[in-house]
């Protein structure tokens, strides 16, 4: 044993480990196992001797590595799995990833194919969209190694851990008994106890570190072999960080043998006898018995790596700019001269020139721009589209550099990129007409969508919306169609005005979800906004407020012209519902993108909560009529039922005349309230209000019973109305300290004039009769006998009282 | 190991084998007592396992010091093991039940020293047996074979 280095290393420690991943993988119900734990510790070995039980076992096997340079192109990864290049065509994603999924098929059999991935967090997002893609199919079972636990793991393994379908194993470095045992065994014999100390001391476990310490020691002869004793000669430089280890070690290559490391850091993995073509037969010999090179059987051929990445990593630091850009210039020329026929061969040449030269063939890039786009990779669809535009003049990467550009937030550069290569494209007038607020002649279809729910069109929306959801996932070329995200919110949008919060709920976390998966950034707010909506119209204001607040976050980074405004009207109602001063900015003065009933809902509110109720419902019958001249009768429905619940009769006959046009159980709910109101039908505004219970509208069956209330106690049932108050106080409790002018107020024997309620709110927030008089245009002497009733009314004495009956006695308000 | 944990193992085996029946039955009561499931990988009569166990630790002392032959003879050893179902886990229980029998047995000429040698024979040990049971992956190609 004393002749050549210790380059094969037995497997030791980590025998337990293996005995766990096979148990997991012989369990359909585990997907997956990702091994973690910092450089060196032999993540990547353990993942080799797993697949190699598993092979043993008679399973498929496959092994493949995501790197940095891989992340640069979409797929390079796991082009193993890929078609041949000769029958691959990666203009048409959709068809590619069935037919990757029916090759796993073939190759698993009746069990599944084991794949391994080393340094998963490294994969690109197009990879992992495939990854998810096969996962879900059932036929592969991932071991994957991954940097730190806290690494960037695709959501598809991340999803899987948390249904606890995934095993995770920490691997550390090995203890000192490990270390001495692995030395023994690779060294083939005892060491003296000061050779151990050393080596542990310096290694502190980590495989790799011992690894290059003990091949430095063997080789500058520090580390001898006497009498069948391994012991140091001279004291060993064991205080080397690694890093230094291996730099030195390159250091003292010869200069053919040094370019041979380069070209592999940079390039590999290289074909054995393409590399002989570059490298004389000697060196290769000479750098495996150093133990920094390898060669691999892949696909029946030998393939050369470096023996770790991180011989890469110090190897491609120290390399000059201009020197590594000419060996990936010429050896992406050396590949192209054979032919590029293998696997990803067209990528691998991409990426070589894109990171040499920042550009490349303008087809190649544009393919992978598409197979980017198709995955909703939005920055590498930006980065490689743009590199085609570099080249020429190229309509449709100018139109995927548009929609990357929109995804991302950039909305204004989006319109110009529309502007010039794809004027007429769907996304352009979604781009114009809700990001940046303009107007544009062309119609698109949340346009459309948008419209069917503001007529009261509600199901046919959510049908329409979900059809738009299902066209995007079975599209082979998804170039210039939004991201189903927006479809999904919509659709719980149009199904919450129908009262069905259960199912909204439902389309918005899957909403959620789908734009997680997709890191699509500017959907995000979309999937806050209508979540926020559900939980206002469940009277989870408080969740509600925090959904609007978040939304307003990430709209900061790319202010989105319709959602900015929408979201802004949301936040206003939660915190006028709270009774907390309104949001500091308002969208008011700018031109109104969108029409939506929650625009003027929230000035309504506002003035409300502030005591101008007469105000208010004077907001919402003027904005009602616009909408009913508009044919948007739903919207009309939604500002008048409002005026309604604010004790407003003069809105029934409106409200009924609308509401013949609009879809849902809450119309019906609305419709039946209305007529219940008009006919003074206690028992029918009771049963309304039981019915707004049932549909989850927590604040307005508070709203109902308290109406209820008031119609039994005119009505001189006492007993009566208090129970319905009850009911009234029950449902509010519900609603996170939410608080309405109908729900809220105190009632005594007789229930307060809507003046007096005015007057009251006014008085109980802290309001001197002198600003009450000029807020209500009122004289002061009008007050004063408005507040005189109050107190009879209410049986108290003066205004801390009051506030005390109206809660308010703690209230912040700031009046404008 | 060190070369004085390798005279340790040796100088320390006579001690053992005097009073190899008692280990025996101490490690084998110790283990099914604490891993009962155990019990199912052994056959039902242990008598000739108390002799088989002892001839190991004598061929262990002995060749320790020849690594070549000492390797070769653990793996073949370790492979049969895969096929009375041992798996890594099991080592480990072994050795605390092994352990635990030397010093109940052995008492005060159970050293601390001789106590760490015997560790790290064990773990040199129940590494090999494990190699020589795992399935033998693909010979690694090398550049010098291509030629």
């Amino acid at each position: 044993m004393a002749t050549g280095l210790a380059l094969r290393w037995p497997f030791v420690g980590r025998r337990e480990q293996v005995d766990l991943v096979a148990d997991v993988l012989g369990d359909r119900s585990r997907d997956a196992v990702i091994v973690t734990g910092p450089g060196g510790v032999g993540k990547t070995r353990l993942v080799e001797e797993c697949l190699v039980s598993a092979e043993a076992g008679g399973q498929a096997v496959m092994m493949v590595n995501a790197t940095d340079c891989s992340a640069a192109v979409p797929l390079l990864a796991l082009a193993a799995l890929l078609p041949s290049p000769s029958t691959m065509d990666l203009t048409q994603p959709h068809a590619l990833f069935d037919s990757v999924r029916q090759a796993v098929r073939d190759r698993a059999g009746s069990s599944r194919l084991v794949l391994g991935i080393d340094d998963v967090d490294k994969l690109d997002a197009t990879s992992r969209a495939l990854l998810a893609f096969l996962l879900d199919d059932g036929h592969l079972f991932v071991i994957a190694s991954s940097r730190q636990p806290g690494a960037d793991v695709p959501d598809a393994l991340r999803a899987r851990r948390r249904a606890g379908r995934v095993e995770e194993i920490r691997l550390g470095d090995l203890r000192r008994d490990n270390v001495e045992t692995l030395l023994h065994l690779t060294l083939g014999g005892p060491l003296t106890a000061d050779a151990i100390h050393a080596l542990w001391l310096a290694s502190q476990g980590n495989v790799l570190h011992l690894r290059e310490l003990v091949l430095q020691a063997q080789a500058d002869g520090t580390l001898v072999e006497i009498n069948g004793v391994w012991r140091f000669a001279h004291a060993p430089t064991a205080s080397a960080a690694i890093v230094d280890l291996v730099e030195s070690r390159i250091r003292g290559l010869s200069e053919q043998r040094r370019s041979v490391v380069q070209l592999l850091a940079l390039c590999e993995p290289i074909g054995l006898d393409l590399l002989l073509q570059h490298a004389d037969y000697a060196d290769l010999v000479g750098l495996e018995a150093q133990g920094l090179i390898r060669v691999q059987e892949s696909e029946r051929r030998q393939e050369v790596t470096l023996v770790h990445p991180l011989h890469a990593q110090v190897l491609t630091k120290s390399l000059p700019r201009l020197r590594s850009r000419s060996i990936l210039l010429a050896h992406a020329e050396r590949i192209e001269k054979l032919g590029a026929h293998r696997r990803g061969d067209p990528l691998l040449i991409a990426s070589w020139r894109l990171q040499a030269t920042g550009t490349a063939d303008p087809d190649l890039l544009l393919q992978a721009a598409s197979i980017a786009r198709y995955s909703y990779d939005m920055k590498q669809t930006r980065r490689l589209a743009e590199a085609v535009l570099h080249h020429r003049t190229d309509h449709r990467a100018g139109l995927l550099l548009a929609e990357a550009l929109a995804a991302l937030g950039h909305f204004e550069d989006a319109e110009r990129q529309y502007a010039l290569h794809a004027p007429d494209a769907p996304g352009r007038a979604h781009n114009l007409r809700h990001a940046l607020g303009r107007p544009v002649p062309t119609a698109d279809l949340e346009t459309e969508l948008r419209t069917l729910i503001a007529r009261g069109r509600l199901e046919d929306a959510a049908a329409k919306a979900q059809a738009a959801v299902d066209r995007y996932s079975r599209s082979g070329d998804r170039l210039g169609q939004p991201h189903p995200t927006i479809y999904l919110v919509i659709k719980a949008e149009a199904l919450l005005d129908t009262g069905d919060a259960w199912n909204a709920e439902l389309a918005a976390q899957q909403a959620l979800s789908s734009a997680v998966a997709a890191e699509a950034v500017s959907a995000m707010p979309w999937c806050e906004w209508v979540i926020g909506r559900i939980h206002l119209y469940a009277g989870r204001v408080h969740a509600a407020e925090i959904a609007m607040r978040q939304a307003l976050a990430h709209l900061e980074g790319y202010p989105h012209h319709t959602l900015t405004h929408l979201v802004s009207a949301g936040h206003s109602i939660c915190r006028s519902l709270r009774r907390q001063p309104p949001p500091l900015t308002h969208p008011a003065g700018e031109q109104e993108p969108l029409a939506h009933p929650i625009v003027p809902l929230a000035a309504a509110w506002q003035a409300a909560q502030a005591g101008q109720i007469t105000g208010a419902v004077r907001g919402l019958h003027e904005a009602a009529r616009v909408a009913e001249a508009d044919h948007r009768c739903a919207d009309a429905v939604a500002l008048l039922h409002d005026a309604l619940r604010l004790g407003d009769s003069t809105a029934i006959d409106p409200l009924l005349r609308n509401l013949s046009d609009v879809d849902g159980s809450l119309a019906a709910a609305r419709q039946w309230h209305a007529e219940s109101l008009r006919d003074k039908n206690i028992k029918g505004v009771t049963d309304c209000a039981e019915r707004f219970g049932d549909l989850g509208a927590n604040l307005i069956a508070a709203d109902v019973f308290s109406q209820a209330a008031d119609l039994a106690r005119r009505d001189g049932s006492a007993r009566a109305a208090n129970a319905l108050r009850a009911k009234a106080t029950a449902f509010l409790q519900n609603c996170e300290g939410a608080w309405t002018p109908t729900a809220g107020a105190p009632i005594g024997p007789t229930p307060l004039s809507a003046r007096e309620r005015e007057v009251a709110i006014l008085a109980a927030g802290g309001a001197s009769t002198k600003q009450i008089a000029e807020q209500l245009v009122l004289a002061v002497r009008t007050v004063e006998n408005h507040l005189h009733n109050i107190y009879l009314k209410l049986g108290i004495t003066n205004r801390a009282e009051l506030g005390t009956a109206f809660g308010t006695t703690a209230i912040e308000r700031t009046q404008e | 190991m060190t070369p004085q944990q390798i005279a340790l193992v040796r100088s320390s085996t006579d001690q053992i084998l005097r009073e190899s029946a008692r280990v025996t039955a101490v490690f084998y009561r110790r283990l099914f007592t604490d891993s009962p499931e155990l019990r199912s990988l052994f056959p039902d009569d242990l008598a000739q396992l108390q002799q088989k166990f002892a001839d190991e630790l004598r061929f262990i002392a002995d060749t320790i010091g020849d690594f070549a032959r000492f390797t070769e003879r653990i793996k073949t050893l370790g492979a049969r093991h895969v096929g009375y179902g041992a798996r890594a886990r099991h080592y480990q229980l072994a050795r605390r039940a092994l352990f635990a029998a030397f010093t109940e047995v052995l008492g005060p000429q159970w050293t601390p020293e001789v106590d760490g040698a015997w560790h790290a024979a064990y773990d040199i040990v129940t590494e090999l047996m494990m190699l020589g049971g795992a399935p033998k992956p693909p010979a690694p190609p090398s550049i010098r074979s291509h030629r």
